[in-house]
């Protein structure tokens, strides 16, 4: 009894400590990317959520799939959510060279096979990852269900980069012949130039404030591209927020997720009209 | 050559920086790291040789740090006596640099030179070792001096740098140039310091400079109350030590607890004194240096938190004095006391960083980096959060220090040579294992990747590792309990001032982290484990142990 009276707080203490201890240690396994093999090549990947459709986030190829956290999570609820690391970037072992749109699509389109996640995709690409995402709309057209681009880059912005802004972007020799996906950039530009989307819809985010004083000067351009090339879709809405910049999957999180749910009501609404057409 | 064993250690250090570096390719790393490990190594092993050339010994009675007395037994003269501990430290320290500046920096690719840095280094030694026999009978003044002459020291090898400004404005108004009026100005100052070496060493041989006579007018009345008053504002004034362990507080303040704001405020002075004469300093510059001084109370806390379970820190001897063990206290009083003393001393340390770093800022750095910093944590926490951030990261900051400083209180207590030296050997691997961690990983490509790719398993086995350690603290603590070293309510206010930091840590790394997953969550795990358990949990222990010895 009175070894009861002594141990009882300590004991009810390390009940408490050691329970919070195996919560968290559960939350962490449970939200760790796993690594799927492709042919030989370990792919880091997560996917979140159960049921619903397959949503794929890429983003370019120097960030981690880390960085769709917050978003990933939320979709999460409504549906499998996707995130990787490119070939030799973050966890996932280096793949072929050159390291362009084309390569990283096939990529992607192998490790999604791979981990048992059968088409329609909803493809979601954040900055550089638009492009990717144009370009594997492009080479796998009949799996793709829709699009939304998150201030994307654009060729066109480039281009006019490279006319009026030759001392930005630029690109050594050297990373042009290591054929890494920062040294393909003009290469995965001109394959996204050439990409025909399918009949999809598409809903593209532009992030308007600027960060810093140069990239104020840049903001109305990087705008007008996005609009000439939104007229050539011919189902596409434009989202364009003044609340974040470049940085708008950490600043403005619910602004995606909530362009993503759009997206995937219109496709399912879509998909029940063509169903609908069908049985007629 | 009293400290054998340091100086057999000292070279061992040396033997194995010159290995590591001989590992490293010098064309395959950043020059910055590379420097950052040779400066962090050859500072740490000249620093070592200061302390360990210092030829003082204690006085029981009156517990200053006088030249050996028993010396003047020696049928030598006085200047011999007085000269040859400076030429023993001045050999030790030219040593050192000559086997630095000539077998390890070649190594890393480059070559120092050997002149004025030999000049500097026994100018230093000479000066250092005149003031410690000096103001042998003023201790604090005498902690003041060096202090300060130290910190000088660290930062006045950039007058010797050709790129300084301040050289060659000299220079001009003497009509010399620049480096050699410099060179000049330490051979006054070697003669002087042998000089006053020489004196103080005399003077104490025919028992002078006991009575300190007119050395009592450098420190009038009025500004020892002062000085007395600022520190008994921290801590319990005389007046009010009502009780044993209010005492005990005020005493382990003085003793133990002042230490981590004085060597704070000593490091701030060496980081930010340069930049002053620098100034204005680039952006990049100021985010490095203001990192550096965020870094500061966290890694001076590691280090002294070894030896902060001692009795007495700055003596040699690692046991308990019976006039220790036999003070009224219980051992939960004398813990709570070492816990207040340290939580002081965190509060002290970093109020004076948040206080002088921003007037250094505004004086001569470069707030756009810091501004940009700002913009970014504007842009990823909303409103309420980004204002709650701040003052918690403050308190966090401040938990931690605490955390650092009387986290490793059994090893103190415990009394234990080898307990001691493990503890050392720590500090030592984790300041020189830090930047020998970013060149493994600048090294090996292959690195991150591998660490990215946790295994799903590995959080299960954190968590049953966690347990077993919560299992064994709960033993350890119930039998301390038994034992009666320990009460239930000194056990359920630490259970109870666990939980508290554990949870302000959990919420500032659940706020902090931007990105949901299990980063985020790692981060709440990290919080979990912060707070000492086992580790407080046998501090009673070893306490009563060696009180008992």
């Amino acid at each position: 009894m009175r070894m009861m009276r002594i141990a009882f707080v300590p004991l009810l203490f390390c009940v408490l400590v050691v329970g919070w201890a195996w919560f968290v240690a559960g939350h962490i396994a449970s939200t760790l990317p796993r690594l799927i093999d492709v042919e030989g090549q370990q792919i880091r990947m997560l996917v979140a959520g159960q049921r619903g459709p397959v949503v794929v986030l890429d983003t370019f190829g120097a960030a981690s799939s880390d960085v769709w956290g917050t978003i990933q999570w939320r979709c999460a609820r409504f549906g499998r959510v996707l995130s990787y690391d490119h070939g030799g970037t973050g966890g996932s072992d280096p793949g072929p060279r050159p390291r362009d749109a084309r390569q990283i699509a096939m990529e992607l389109h192998r490790a999604l096979r791979a981990a048992g996640l059968e088409p329609p995709y909803l493809l979601v690409g954040y900055s550089f990852g638009g492009p990717y995402s144009r370009v594997f709309a492009d080479l796998f057209p009949n799996e793709v269900s829709g699009l939304v681009l998150v201030d994307p880059s654009q060729e066109e912005m480039f281009d006019w980069l490279k006319r009026h802004r030759p001392d930005l972007n630029r690109i050594s020799a050297e990373e042009r012949a290591e054929q890494s996906e920062f040294g393909c950039t003009y290469r995965s530009l001109d394959q996204a130039r050439q990409a025909r989307l399918p009949a999809i819809p598409v809903t593209l985010i532009t992030a308007m404030k600027p960060f810093g004083e140069r990239d104020r000067r840049l903001r109305p351009q990087w705008l007008a591209s996005h609009q000439r090339w939104l007229k050539q879709i011919p189902d596409a809405r434009h989202i364009v927020t003044y609340q974040s910049d470049h940085g708008i999957i950490w600043e403005e999180p619910d602004l995606i997720v909530d362009a993503i749910r759009d997206m995937v009501d219109r496709v399912s609404r879509l998909s029940l009209h063509s169903q609908t057409h069908g049985d007629h | 050559m009293e400290n054998r064993r340091g100086w057999i250690a000292l070279g061992a250090g040396g033997l194995l920086c010159a290995l590591g570096f001989r590992l490293v390719d010098p064309a395959r790393h950043l020059r910055e790291t590379l420097d950052a490990l040779g400066g962090v190594s050859m500072g740490l092993a000249i620093f070592v040789t200061f302390i360990l050339a210092t030829i003082s010994e204690s006085n029981r009675r009156e517990s200053s740090g006088l030249f050996p007395t028993r010396l003047f037994t020696l049928p030598v003269s006085t200047f011999t006596l007085a000269l040859a501990p400076i030429a023993f430290g001045v050999l030790g320290v030219s040593v050192v640099y000559v086997v630095w500046a000539r077998l390890l920096w070649p190594a890393l690719g480059r070559m120092l030179p050997l002149d004025w840095p030999l000049l500097y280094l026994a100018t230093a030694m000479a000066c250092y070792q005149a003031t410690l026999w000096a103001l042998a009978r003023l201790p604090k003044i005498r902690l003041l001096v060096v202090g300060t002459g130290g910190t000088l020291f660290a930062v006045g090898w950039l007058l010797f740098r050709d790129d300084f400004a301040g050289t060659t404005q000299l220079a001009d108004w003497l009509g010399l140039p620049g480096r050699a009026a410099w060179c000049g100005l330490l051979w006054m100052l070697l003669l002087g310091a042998l000089a006053l070496g020489f004196m103080a060493v005399e003077a104490q041989r025919r028992g002078g400079w006991t009575r300190l006579g007119w050395w009592r007018w450098t420190w009038p009345k009025f500004s020892r109350r002062l000085f007395e008053t600022l520190l008994d504002s921290l801590a319990p004034a005389r007046r009010r030590l009502n009780s044993p362990q209010a005492a005990q507080l005020w005493f382990e303040w003085r003793r133990h607890g002042l230490l981590l704001p004085v060597a704070t405020f000593g490091l701030l002075l060496i980081i930010m004194m340069p930049a002053l004469w620098l100034s204005p300093l680039s952006a990049d510059t100021t985010t490095l240096t203001v990192s550096w001084v965020l870094l500061m109370p966290l890694l001076l806390a590691f280090a002294f938190g070894q030896g902060f379970g001692k009795a007495d820190l700055w003596s040699k001897q690692p046991a308990m004095s019976l006039f220790f063990a036999t003070r009224p206290l219980s051992v939960e009083d004398r813990i709570g006391a070492k816990m207040k003393a340290g939580l002081l001393a965190s509060v002290t340390s970093w109020l004076l960083v948040i206080i002088l770093t921003p007037l250094w800022v505004c004086g001569c750095g470069d707030w756009e980096s810091l501004a940009r910093l700002w913009a970014t944590a504007t842009a990823l926490y909303p409103g309420a959060t980004l204002w709650l951030l701040p003052p918690l990261v403050v308190v966090c900051l401040i938990l931690l220090t605490w955390r650092l400083l009387v986290g490793s209180l059994y090893v103190g207590f415990s009394a234990r040579n080898w307990l001691f030296g493990v503890a050392a050997c720590g500090v030592f691997a984790a300041v020189l294992g830090a930047p020998l961690t970013v060149l493994a990983l600048n090294q090996q490509p292959d690195l991150p990747r591998k660490l990215l790719r946790v295994p799903s398993w590995l959080p299960w086995v954190l968590a049953l590792l966690f347990s077993v350690k919560v299992g064994l603290a709960f033993i350890v603590a119930i039998w301390a309990r038994r034992r009666g070293w320990l009460s239930p309510r000194a056990l359920n206010r630490y259970l109870a001032i666990w939980m508290a930091v554990t949870a302000s840590l959990f919420v500032t790394a659940w706020l902090v982290g931007p990105v949901q997953g299990w980063m985020k969550w790692s981060l709440a795990w990290l919080a979990l484990l912060a707070m000492p358990l086992l580790r407080a949990a046998y501090a009673p222990v070893a306490l009563a142990r060696s009180r008992g010895r």
